[in-house]
């Protein structure tokens, strides 16, 4: 008997919105937040990406907290996300000493770097410490706020890094090491990796058409979110309700491409099928998918065989929402965890947007919005590497 | 539940010692260079050139001590991948920046592909073909200890057996000089500034050619001594070990004042008079040099003696069980305690 | 034509690195992918880059790459028909 892990406190933060509430309202609007650039500094102003609606100087007001030209954007995002996630949960800055912080990032300090580097060589220190931020750097910034955790961990595997952040924090709980550990990612845009994927030419110049035949690639987003996980024993201690319950995971390498995915999705199908054995489930348990559909040709078709190798032909409903937020990169694995908590809570179905037409062997998408009654929810996110994870969030109904 | 005993069953390095070997212990390389490259390997014996063209130097060193580590232990495909970089492919990450300075136009794929700091891990297993669980920590200087832990508690959970643990770091000399203004590194009399690659290979099962037991690790924040203190005496009560079974502590000073200084706080607050034993100075400072205070201990522990190059006070003794301690920022800490067999 | 196809062969080698290969291993009319040279999809997006570099010649993506790839001598037919620089 796997000891459970409940979910007592969420925080988000993407283009959609700052905060569960927005977010929840631009979900069943079918509002995208994908538009045209505002914020990042880029000659690449035909590409649409799904910016946060908010400067920086905007973000360090709501925050509540004095300037500092260190703050990266990662990192005054992760706090956005960070105090909503600890306010639900009613953790407060004296009980830190017995909370773990497992955050995420790739991108880090970076939008901060690009702005300096062609002056790093005469930069004075304080610049050499903007160039030198690490992700590390980054989780000991977003947690400088709120107080001293009992530990802090950087994870950092591209775009399932927040997923691999909850898989970390989970087996910290499962292995007594710890009652409660906040776990998530953060990650803003950046001018290095816009046009890094841009030079893939897996950008989509449209608005992102996840699962459609006519797909052309991806959006970058940007946000943060972050879930606090906790033991059945300290949720009965403190007397907290939880949101649900993270009944599995699974982490598996696909092996194949450093960014490629494989034909038949081999690391997706471990990945999920882990996660399902670990829950004690079977794919018909499962009642809806949220996919890490990129909107990328060869991502979209890999991860439909992956799910029709695993489901065969009662394939759950599925949907990618970023055709909502973008590809928010290393933290969209907890972006959408905290989707699939809002869907689980409010039932509904989140819908893929831009769907038209069903690809070749593809899955074909909840292309409209719809009222749903939900168990069980299988998320995917996947990375550079073919770092691939899933999770399954539960409801437990009494 | 009988918890597992864990097993360092093979450890290589690549650094500024001799590549793939313990010949550092009887003829150790010291340099007074402020940044030192590595010495590599010739990669040819390990990776066909075809397959490494798009490589930087920290893949190629990440894989060739790793495949080292795959032939002498016979373990094709461990369970896992766990790999520490603060910092992953450096050097192609500020080629693609430079070139970023230069346009937006017509940009190397390659240089982009590879700075994601899970690179390193993904290629170890997309050259092995190995399916199990990978993942890679970044938390600075606590980025290899973070992986070790992650191993640690898989096994103690039993969803693995085998691991392979790596921490890799590279350096470049712009970088280098961005962190010498820091204060960080790069003054005269500090360790010098260094890159790196240690894989090791943890294992619940000991085998004859195991070099010693992972008998405990443990992370927190210095803020909370009392549970530090804890954690060690949780660490010797489960190895059957008292305080004074511990032959020494292996810190990480490098010269530093600020930073050695922590180290001592740390050492007074859990084993004073100890002896005390360091390897910045020969095998570099880097975010995860702590990779390789765990192979200089382990290698150790092997062959019952510690070199004198490793001792602040040089003696002859025979190490039973060496503590690991590594600080970060003088703010997080981990602690990992190594048993002979 | 030749001259063409000898500084595209040269190109290739150094922009894909291919270490121990020299232009007389690369016959022009054999395929450049899913031959010998093992050259896979981030190889065709770094031939791409040095089109656009070297020649001026923008391609908007992959699938347009993919005819133009085909040998040495494909590439050196479209260099010559589109080239700006």
């Amino acid at each position: 008997m796997i000891e459970p892990i409940y979910i007592t406190g969420a925080g988000v933060v993407s283009a959609i919105g700052v905060g569960k509430e927005q977010t929840l309202s631009a979900l069943n609007a079918g509002t995208t937040g994908i538009g045209t650039m505002a914020y990042l500094d880029s000659c690449h102003r035909d590409i649409p990406v799904g910016e946060v609606k908010l400067s920086n100087d905007e973000m360090v007001q709501m925050l509540g907290v004095d300037n500092d030209p260190l703050f990266t954007r990662t990192a005054l995002l992760g706090r956005l996300a960070l105090r909503e996630a600890l306010d639900q949960a009613g953790l407060t800055r004296d009980m830190l000493a017995d909370v773990h912080l497992v955050s995420s990032t790739t991108v880090g300090g970076m939008d901060r770097r690009e702005q300096n580097h062609a002056q790093e060589k005469t930069c004075d220190r304080l610049h050499a410490v903007m160039g030198t931020h690490s992700c590390g750097n980054s989780t000991q910034m977003i947690a400088a706020q709120f107080g001293q955790f009992a530990s802090l961990s950087t994870v950092s595997t591209a775009c399932s890094s927040a997923t691999n952040a909850v898989i970390t924090g989970a087996n910290m709980l499962r292995c007594g090491l710890a009652d409660i550990v906040v776990v998530g990612g953060s990650e803003s845009l950046s001018k290095f990796h816009l046009n890094g994927f841009n030079a893939l030419m897996i950008l989509d110049r449209q608005q992102c058409r996840p699962f459609d035949r006519d797909r052309a690639g991806l959006n970058l987003g940007e946000g943060a979110a972050y879930l606090v996980l906790e033991t059945a024993r300290s949720v009965k201690a403190r007397g907290v309700t939880p949101l649900c319950r993270l009944a599995g995971y699974g982490n598996a390498c696909d092996a194949f491409h450093q960014t490629a995915s494989s034909p038949d999705g081999e690391g997706a199908y471990r990945a999920m099928s882990e996660a399902l054995e670990m829950a004690g489930m079977k794919p018909a348990d499962i009642d809806y998918i949220n996919a890490h559909g990129t909107g990328t040709p060869n991502n979209d078709l890999s991860e439909s065989q992956a799910i029709k190798r695993l489901f065969g032909p009662e394939i759950p409903p599925v949907s990618s929402t970023k055709s909502f937020t973008g590809h928010t990169t290393s933290a969209s694995g907890t972006i959408e965890a905290v989707f699939c908590l809002l869907a689980l809570e409010h039932h509904f179905l989140p819908v893929n947007l831009n769907w038209q037409n069903a690809m070749e062997e593809g899955i074909v998408p909840v292309a409209e919005p719809r009222q749903a009654e939900l168990r069980n929810i299988l998320s995917n996110a996947f990375g550079f590497g073919g770092n691939d994870s899933s999770m399954i969030f539960t409801i437990d109904h009494a | 539940m009988s918890q597992p005993k864990i097993y360092i069953q093979a450890a290589e390095q690549v650094s500024i010692q001799q590549p793939l070997s313990q010949q550092w212990m009887s003829e150790p390389i010291l340099t007074d260079q402020l940044l030192a490259t590595a010495t590599v390997p010739n990669y040819r014996d390990f990776i066909d050139p075809r397959e490494a063209r798009r490589m930087g130097g920290l893949i190629k060193r990440a894989l060739v001590t790793t495949l080292k580590v795959l032939r002498d232990t016979g373990v094709e495909h461990p369970d896992a991948f766990i790999t520490g970089t603060s910092i992953g492919s450096l050097d192609y990450t500020e080629r693609f920046l430079d070139a970023l300075d230069e346009s937006e136009e017509a940009l190397s794929p390659t240089y982009f592909m590879q700075s994601p700091h899970n690179t390193v891990g993904s290629a170890l297993a997309i050259h092995t073909r190995s399916h199990g669980y990978n993942t890679t920590y970044s938390h600075g200087a606590c980025s290899f200890d973070w992986a070790v832990m992650d191993a640690w508690i898989q096994m103690q959970l039993g969803k693995i057996r085998t691991a392979l643990v790596g921490g890799y770091e590279e350096m470049t000399q712009d970088y280098f000089e961005l962190l010498q203004k820091t204060g960080y590194v790069g003054q005269p009399g500090m360790a010098p500034c260094a890159e790196m690659s240690m894989s090791m290979m943890l294992n619940t099962q000991c085998s004859d050619n195991c070099l010693c037991q992972l008998a405990g690790v443990a992370m927190g924040n210095l803020a909370y001594r009392e549970r530090m203190r804890q954690q060690l005496a949780q660490m010797l009560n489960a190895a059957h070990l008292t305080a004074a079974d511990v032959s020494a502590v292996m810190t990480g000073k490098n010269g530093n004042p600020d930073n050695d200084a922590c180290y001592d706080g740390i050492v007074d607050d859990l084993l004073p008079g100890v002896p005390l034993l360091r390897y910045k100075h020969l095998f570099g400072e880097n975010y995860t040099a702590s990779a390789m205070g765990v192979y200089a201990a382990a290698h150790c522990l092997a062959q019952g003696m510690v070199p004198d190059c490793l001792q602040e006070q040089p003696r002859l003794f025979k190490p039973c069980a060496i503590l690991l301690v590594n600080q970060m920022d003088q703010q997080e800490y981990s602690l990992m305690l190594l048993t002979k067999i | 034509m030749e001259e063409l196809i000898q500084e595209l062969k040269e190109g290739i080698i150094e922009v894909l690195n291919l270490d121990g290969v020299t232009p007389e291993d690369i016959d022009a009319d054999a395929p450049l992918f899913g031959g010998d040279l093992g050259l896979d999809s981030i190889d065709a997006l770094e031939l791409i880059v040095l089109m656009d570099k070297k020649y001026g010649i923008k391609l908007k993506d992959p699938s347009e790459g993919k005819k133009v790839f085909l040998s040495v001598a494909t590439m050196a037919k479209f260099v010559s028909e589109n080239r700006t620089k």
